[in-house]
């Protein structure tokens, strides 16, 4: 069992934050870089404390955060577009593709954890493959 | 001693990297032999990034730098391999990168069951190649 509530409530402030950025980046002449800077930071430490709990999280606490985690996701997916677009004026390209790695190392976490963590185990198909697999490494 | 394996998939897909234009990721097979190079059964089979374990067979997805082009883990290539939880074994299942002109993003269950029943299929025909760490 992981920080299941922890990590819920940080990804929905997260999601918070990143759409009001999203907003704030249509008014491209109230948009600074420190602000996408201090986001960043954040995600990235959301991504590591993802990262450092994957092995324990389980089916139970992927369903409480996992929704609000995609909807981050697809937040910032938008937000990376929103930035792009920006006046290069702003300056803010570096920031922007820190926030699109930002966005792709989340991505994988999610899906990873959705997919192994979540779907994997109850696979018949995988669990017969494996089963193969076990036997044919032992040989 | 620990014996890697590949199947023909990772093979394929290594090659494809190492000899990509301009050679962007030509670093890939040092990448791999740093990680498995004086490195215990154990530490292989204890990683963090598990996939499945079922009976007595893990699947990985490792997260290996990319020095060559100065990306972290994070940023760098991801190794699935298999490994026994009995037997000294591991067989490279397939290896992508996260950055550049290959990258991908993430790799589907549906690929996963593709690249077992591979190393089934050959593991069974007796046609799995040594890989040389």
């Amino acid at each position: 069992m992981c920080q299941t509530t922890a990590i819920h409530q940080n990804v929905t402030r997260l999601s918070r934050r990143a759409y009001n950025h999203r907003l704030d980046a249509v008014d491209k002449t109230n948009y600074h870089t420190t602000q996408l800077a201090r986001l960043n930071a954040d995600l990235y430490k959301l991504y590591v404390s993802l990262y450092e709990q994957y092995p324990t999280v389980t089916e139970a606490d992927y369903e409480v955060f996992g929704g609000q985690l995609s909807l981050l996701i697809e937040t910032l997916k938008g937000l990376v577009s929103s930035c792009q677009r920006l006046p290069k004026s702003l300056e803010i390209s570096e920031e922007t593709a820190s926030l699109k790695r930002n966005y792709m190392l989340l991505s994988e976490i999610n899906h990873d954890l959705a997919a192994f963590r979540v779907a994997l185990p109850h696979d018949r198909e995988m669990q017969d493959l494996m089963a193969q697999a076990s036997l044919l490494l032992q040989a | 001693m620990i014996r890697f394996q590949t199947i023909t998939s990772f093979r394929g897909r290594l090659k494809a990297l190492v000899e990509y234009k301009k050679g962007v990721y030509s670093g890939a097979s040092d990448e791999i032999k740093s990680a498995f190079t004086n490195v215990s059964i154990s530490q292989i089979r204890n990683n963090r990034d598990m996939i499945l374990m079922q009976n007595d067979a893990l699947l990985i997805k490792l997260r290996l730098p990319d020095h060559k082009n100065r990306l972290s883990r994070a940023d760098g290539y991801r190794l699935i391999y298999l490994v026994s939880r009995i037997s000294e074994k591991v067989v490279f299942l397939d290896i992508y990168p996260k950055r550049g002109p290959m990258q991908q993003l993430d790799i589907s269950n549906n690929d996963l069951k593709r690249l077992l029943a591979e190393y089934i299929a050959e593991a069974t025909a007796g046609v799995l190649e040594e890989y040389p760490i």
